[in-house]
């Protein structure tokens, strides 16, 4: 209650600049998703430099918008023209577009907006009535336990992706490595610097999050000469049409699943709304009432996806908040703008920051406020914006690029790390390396090591500390169910999978891929 | 292709861990605990699995067989992408954007950042020189503004005489 009372108080306190932040970031977010070049999480890093400035409130809350309003706005042009403006979008285009196709578009572009809206209520309550909760049993939580949970989302990278578990491991890996340049934080030991000034500092996360996703992507548009769909000239009419009560009650179902699968998956690190939207979109078809129809046009097929991708955001911020460990990349460089700001997250963030918490809370209920009303009203001026050249965007990337690098600690050296990671990027996305498990080995590595070692060393070196209370106890057996269930599709795979199809969903769609997959 | 030549970067891979692993028996300490050693240790041995399980994916025979456990590597996206990159404009994008990192840390942010923008938009297929010059500059100049003035983050200057030059701009614009 103290969250939503703290919530209501921040709501009554938020001035004209607050207001303005959260307009730019859900304005930004919806063009960072309609725009095919442009994702979510590349919106929110190229933003960060800009949040340096800002006091910590207003630059959590401008990414935040970002994050949620990009969890739809590619939806508009998935449904409209079949253009998927963000990998999380591409479950739309399967009954969405087909709508639009037999003329139900504003039927369709209706049901993206009202799910986006309700998957974005479900990740507030998620945030204001679990967080807190959740804090008080991450309270009891020591070391072992941690370590547990870090360990579990690093497996759970594995768990998520269907093909290639290999290339995946061995991303993971490097990006483990990565982490591990520079003082090691818990015995001060310098490792793998070379004498070089740059690597005894260590490498960021951000700067290599930069490089990757932006960088490597301006470098592989390049090369491809901005190759582009074909986009029609006029749009036409783009109108919306929202359900009726009695639509809403029979879709009900939909919405419940997607959202609860958007929820769930948004607290496991490796997944996000990629994932979330896929698996909401193998649920739907599996156990929808509708099953029968989805594939073929139903909205069942809009609904779900999108209900999923937007309640993301609640759970990610949920494990950010309590655990300090981000479930995506978008939440990744959230945590390195709160940390360049002081604060740590963590269950004390409740009282030790309830003003920032508050007002991420009431931040997020006004973020999917807007974002809906911006659905509705501006869904003409969102497509307008695909007629932008790419080039231009492209050039944007690399000065924002460019300046999120060096702004984090005024270092050159941040910027040639960003520029080695793009091309490092570039050269491992073209060999099939899925880049998202690098992000999340460089950001949950040192959380793991951390957690391992204190608890090793409080111990006195005894290795029974991990399995020494029941809560511990308990997060072991889940992560031994997640390893068994590896396995398991390991020596399933090995016996009789045919190439090509999937496991991870039920529709046979692949996860693995980097558009496709984890943050 | 010889076999060899198509899994050099995962061999260039191994080496490096074993380089490091090397580097790992150097890492000494007197606290207790399983020292800094370990965890590197763990993960780096990982990797190299990891590593040589997929130089194996990569030599064996194309046509995968009825028992095969993973899919060849190479994504259907990567496979798509590779047929339509253009090798020659891709290193013409990296030593344009090489050239600018290394142009800001020279002569400065501002020079570099309007010279980068027309000569990557000209090189991306932006034939309006009467258009990309004086928006390049004003965008330049505008984002300067917005970091130097509004969010008070520092930019690099250059070296020399263009750290000067770039200051006495900055003051003569209002900026500074």
């Amino acid at each position: 209650m103290d969250v939503l009372t703290g919530a209501l108080d921040a709501l009554f306190h938020f001035d004209l600049e607050m207001w303005l932040v959260l307009v730019v970031g859900v304005i930004t977010g919806m063009v960072v998703g309609v725009l095919p070049g442009l994702t979510f999480v590349m919106g929110v890093l190229l933003l960060l430099p800009l949040t340096y400035g800002m006091d910590t409130d207003s630059g959590v809350v401008l990414m935040m918008a970002v994050y949620v309003a990009g969890t739809y706005g590619g939806a508009i042009t998935a449904l409209v023209f079949r253009i998927p403006g963000e990998p999380n979008d591409v479950p739309l285009l399967w009954d969405g577009y087909t709508m639009t196709r037999k003329g139900r578009g504003a039927e369709a572009l209706g049901w993206a907006a009202v799910s986006a809206f309700v998957g974005g209520l479900v990740a507030w309550l998620t945030l204001a009535f679990l967080a807190e909760p959740a804090a008080q049993v991450a309270l009891k939580f020591g070391q072992p336990e941690y370590f547990w949970i870090v360990l579990l989302g690093l497996t759970s990278v594995l768990l998520l992706v269907d093909r290639a578990a290999t290339a995946t491991m061995v991303s993971l890996g490097i990006g483990m490595v990565v982490a591990m340049v520079g003082v090691d934080p818990v015995y001060g030991t310098v490792r793998f610097a070379f004498d070089n000034e740059t690597l005894r500092s260590g490498i960021d996360y951000v700067p290599v999050m930069v490089g990757i996703y932006a960088l490597g992507h301006v470098l592989a548009r390049f090369g491809e000469r901005f190759a582009a769909e074909e986009i029609p000239d006029e749009p036409g009419r783009v109108r919306t049409t929202l359900p009726t009560l009695g639509e809403l009650r029979r879709r009900s179902g939909s919405l419940a699943r997607g959202s609860l699968v958007g929820s769930l998956l948004g607290v496991v690190p490796g997944a996000g709304a990629a994932v979330a939207s896929f698996v909401a979109y193998g649920t739907e078809k599996q156990f929808g009432k509708d099953r029968a129809n989805v594939g073929t046009g139903s909205p069942n097929g809009v609904v779900a996806p999108q209900a999923a991708s937007t309640a993301t955001v609640g759970g990610a911020f949920v494990s950010l908040l309590v655990l300090g460990i981000p479930g995506n990349a978008a939440t990744a460089v959230i945590l390195g703008a709160l940390m360049l700001h002081d604060v740590q997250p963590g269950p004390q963030i409740f009282t030790t920051q309830p003003e920032l918490v508050s007002t991420l809370v009431v931040a997020l209920l006004m973020s999917v406020v807007l974002m809906a009303l911006m659905g509705l009203v501006a869904a003409r001026p969102m497509i307008a914006l695909l007629k932008a050249p790419e080039a231009v965007v492209a050039a944007a990337i690399v000065v924002f690029a460019y300046l999120g690098a060096y702004a984090m600690r005024n270092s050159l050296a941040d910027v040639w790390v960003m520029l080695a990671f793009g091309f490092l990027g570039f050269f491992m996305e073209r060999r099939g390396y899925p880049l998202a498990p690098m992000v999340l080995g460089a950001i949950l590595c040192p959380l793991a090591e951390r957690f391992f070692v204190t608890a090793m060393i409080s111990s006195g070196g005894d290795p029974t500390v991990f399995v020494g209370r029941p809560l511990s106890v308990g997060l072991a057996a889940v992560w031994g169910v997640a390893v068994l269930l590896l396995l398991r599709r390991w020596v399933q795979q090995r016996g009789s999978r045919p190439p090509g199809v999937g496991v991870g969903t039920t529709t046979g769609q692949p996860l693995n891929n980097e558009k496709e997959s984890a943050c | 292709m010889a076999p060899v030549a198509r899994v050099v970067p995962e061999l260039a891979g191994i080496v490096l861990v074993a380089v490091l692993l090397v580097q790992t028996s150097s890492l000494t300490t007197r606290a207790g605990g399983p020292g800094p050693a370990f965890f590197p240790r763990v993960v780096l041995v990982l990797l190299a699995v990891g590593l040589v399980v997929s130089i194996y994916q990569r030599l064996r025979p194309a046509a995968p067989s009825p028992g095969t456990t993973e899919e060849p590597l190479a994504t259907e996206e990567s496979t798509e992408w590779s047929a339509t990159i253009s090798w020659p404009r891709f290193w013409v994008g990296a030593v344009i954007t090489v050239g600018y990192v290394v142009g800001a840390s020279q002569v400065g942010w501002i020079p570099a950042t309007a010279v980068f923008l027309v000569v990557f938009l000209r090189a991306a297929g932006v034939r309006r020189w009467w258009l990309t010059i004086p928006v390049s500059i004003a965008v330049t100049v505008g984002l300067a503004y917005v970091f130097l003035a509004v969010v008070y983050v520092s930019l690099p200057t250059g070296v020399g005489v263009m750290d000067e030059l770039n200051t006495h701009f900055l003051d003569v614009v209002g900026i500074y």
